[in-house]
């Protein structure tokens, strides 16, 4: 019998475990002695879920960049905003010059190209970015949307198309003027293109029944493989001419495909399918064919999916139900600093404020002992079993407000000295010996406090105010060093707080604030415990909101939703969360939810020689 | 293909819908009202999947409409309740402050 090393002039490594980290190489054989196994690492392509872009747009928007620094812009109806990816979440980019819709995107994340499309016409204007800000570019030879679009912002190309009627021609850019070169042999709508400006692909279009894709190397096009499956309106990525995904898309009009395609430059083969079939829908024409990101798409839906061929398992972050609470309520306020050792206390269900206060354990709620006063929307913070409630409104609504503040040990509410300012919807962050208290409404009415209080786990003495004020905002992080407070809402009619950093000492301001990447009022919120507070996750609010976001310390990005809008309180961390309740009435009232984290996974394949 | 299924399902806490779940398929929850009593009205992706999980959750399938129709129930219930709860001498700036904006109604997609 032949060896391995007969075979392969090899030796293959005797290992105690699998290779992780950096010894990992792809296809590389070894034994692992504890599991008394041949073993190596083999790359798979996979789909995950990824985070939702903050604006739902229909296709036809730009989309650029790759899988961790990407790009889309515009789109249906006529938006002028854009967003940047990370890999993660989705952030605000800068907005267009012109809105416009149906066409297509090039380049990278800082250096981007878009031109052409629809803004009630067809446009022929033509848009660079440079990672901040779009500036105008020389226009397209020819007006026109729903084309293909590949390349770079100095080597750019335009392929086909639609005027007033489907043109075959073709547009290259050098960074400073687009030229007209060498038309596709068959004009279509509405396809997509992978590569650069030698080497590209255009794949399909129309009405859904076209199945050939054509090669572009700078000059001429040829036939290129055929599709298993025709389609229009789809995603589309890749590097050359021969390395592309085509992705979901439109069969027929009205129908649309989970299907997934990958080209070799000869044929294209079946792999795995996106979880929800869209269109029409953007994608990442700087991608790969083993890394790209599927967003967007008709219907409202701001879904993102990521296609990674990895030597690693990648398991997206997402919620799941948790218990139910025993008392259902809104204005719930709680804490813990992890998802499984969780608290609530008071709230506000019909009629009533509450003073029941519940544990969970990471399966069921529980029932503590009660708080002393009844109230809602007070400041919380610490563990399960060293807890702080502070504050709050003692009856529905804004009024009355108190300046009593309880702590728990595990068991009981006890009293321990009040704020110096009474108040309502007030923020807290830190634990229950180290608590800064910030802003709120005093009076229930169209006043909002800059009031900001620190609590040394006996009493509350006064701090630099707040730089304005306001209600309703939220903290995270620790009170004596490094807290981070943001939305809620400033004066009626409403402003939207920017981030403010505390140092112990004083504030800084961050002229970065949540409205570009939710749309809703940023009052009722909840941020998970995050220290430090450079990934600080925050999620739910008023308008029954979804909305899961991130703070990385310079940028807010978003997160996968959760499944049901609420005014939740938050408790855990950014990698297992936890929202509690939110809602009035309704199951909504007493449901929960669990968040956990993505998780990348290096798992090695057993070989069998059988 | 129509992009999503529509239902009711009541809520029952722990193991409702799995990470999983939310990793195979979309699920956004809202709150409707039947005329008697509130009731969960469920959103999910339409794959095999989805349809799995609303038939496990023992979910009654709604048209599109009628799902709309039932969280538009429950929004105006809400708006009316907002709008009957007035404090004397408040005025408008004083009632958003207090009771956070009126709610809207909620299209579901």
């Amino acid at each position: 019998m032949s060896t391995y090393q007969t075979l392969k002039g090899l030796k293959v490594k005797f290992l105690g475990a699998d290779t992780s980290g950096d010894r990992v190489q792809e296809g590389e054989l070894f034994y692992n002695s504890d599991a008394y196994k041949m073993k190596s690492h083999v790359a798979v392509g996979a789909w995950s879920s990824g985070s939702p872009q903050s604006t739902a747009r229909a296709g036809g928007c730009g989309v650029m960049g790759t899988t961790t620094a990407g790009l889309i812009a515009g789109g249906a109806p006529n938006i002028v905003n854009t967003e940047e990816f990370d890999g993660v979440g989705w952030a605000v980019g800068g907005n267009l010059g012109t809105a416009r819709n149906t066409y297509g995107g090039a380049g990278t994340q800082t250096a981007g190209l878009c031109a052409g499309g629809y803004t009630g016409s067809n446009t022929a204007n033509s848009e660079e970015y440079n990672g901040t800000a779009w500036t105008e570019g020389n226009n397209l030879n020819t007006a026109r949307r729903a084309y293909a679009t590949a390349g770079t912002q100095t080597a750019g190309l335009l392929i086909s198309g639609y005027t007033t009627t489907i043109v075959t021609s073709v547009e290259e850019y050098d960074g400073t003027s687009w030229s007209e070169v060498t038309d596709i042999p068959a004009g279509r709508t509405s396809g997509g293109a992978a590569g650069i400006q030698t080497s590209a692909i255009q794949i399909l279009g129309g009405d859904g029944s076209l199945v050939t894709s054509f090669e572009y190397d700078g000059t001429n096009w040829t036939a290129g493989g055929e599709l298993s499956t025709a389609r229009a309106q789809g995603g589309y990525s890749g590097t050359n001419q021969n390395s592309a995904l085509a992705i979901s898309g439109e069969t027929a009009p009205g129908a649309v495909t989970v299907n997934v395609e990958n080209y070799d430059g000869t044929s294209w083969t079946e792999i795995a399918n996106v979880t929800t079939a869209r269109n029409p829908s953007g994608n990442s024409p700087g991608g790969s064919a083993s890394s790209a990101f599927f967003s967007g798409g008709a219907g409202g839906t701001q879904l993102t999916e990521e296609w990674n061929v990895s030597t690693s398992t990648i398991t997206a972050g997402a919620w799941s139900s948790g218990g139910n609470l025993t008392v259902g309520r809104e204005s719930i306020r709680g804490g813990g600093l992890s998802q499984n050792a969780s608290w609530v206390a008071g709230g506000e269900a019909p009629g009533a404020t509450v003073n029941s206060s519940e544990e969970y354990n990471g399966t069921a709620w529980t029932e503590g002992n009660n708080l002393n006063t009844a109230r809602r929307a007070g400041g919380t913070g610490g563990s399960q079993t060293a807890a702080l409630y502070t504050g709050g409104n003692t009856a529905p609504g804004g009024t009355p407000v108190t300046a009593n503040s309880e702590e728990y040990n595990g068991t009981s509410w006890t009293e321990g000295n009040n704020l110096n300012t009474a108040r309502g919807e007030v923020g807290n962050a830190g634990v229950q010996t180290s608590s800064l208290s910030v802003g709120g409404s005093a009076d229930g009415g169209g006043s909002a406090l800059n009031n900001s209080e620190s609590y040394n786990g006996t009493s509350y003495s006064n701090e630099t105010v707040f730089p304005t004020t306001g209600y309703g905002v939220v903290g995270t992080g620790t009170a004596e060093t490094a807290a981070l407070f943001a939305a809620g809402q400033g004066p009626y009619p409403g402003t939207n707080p920017t981030v403010r950093t505390w140092d112990g000492s004083s504030w800084t301001v961050i002229s970065q604030d949540l409205s570009g990447i939710v749309q809703q009022t940023t009052r009722g919120k909840s941020f998970f415990n995050s220290s430090p507070y450079e990934n600080a996750d925050i999620i739910g609010g008023q308008s029954s909101s979804t909305f899961h976001g991130n703070w990385n310390g310079t940028v807010w990005s978003t997160r996968a939703s959760m499944s049901v809008g609420r005014q939740a309180s938050g408790s855990g961390t950014a990698t297992s969360g936890l929202a509690t309740s939110g809602a009035k009435s309704g199951s909504g009232a007493q449901a929960t939810e669990e968040w956990d984290g993505e998780t990348v996974v290096e798992s090695a394949k057993t070989i069998d020689f059988d | 293909m129509a992009l999503f299924l529509y239902g009711t399902a009541t809520n029952t806490g722990k193991g409702f819908f799995t990470a999983e779940d939310r990793r195979n398929f979309f699920l956004r929850g809202y709150t409707g009202h039947d005329g008697s009593n509130l009731i969960d009205v469920w959103v999910v992706g339409y794959t095999e999947k989805g349809a799995v999980w609303l038939a496990e959750a023992s979910g009654t399938e709604q048209t599109k409409a009628e799902a709309q129709a039932l969280v538009r129930a429950a929004d105006t219930i809400a708006r009316t309740a907002w709008d009957n709860n007035d404090v004397d001498g408040e005025s408008s700036a004083e009632k958003v402050t207090r009771l956070g904006d009126k709610p809207g109604f909620i299209t579901i997609p």
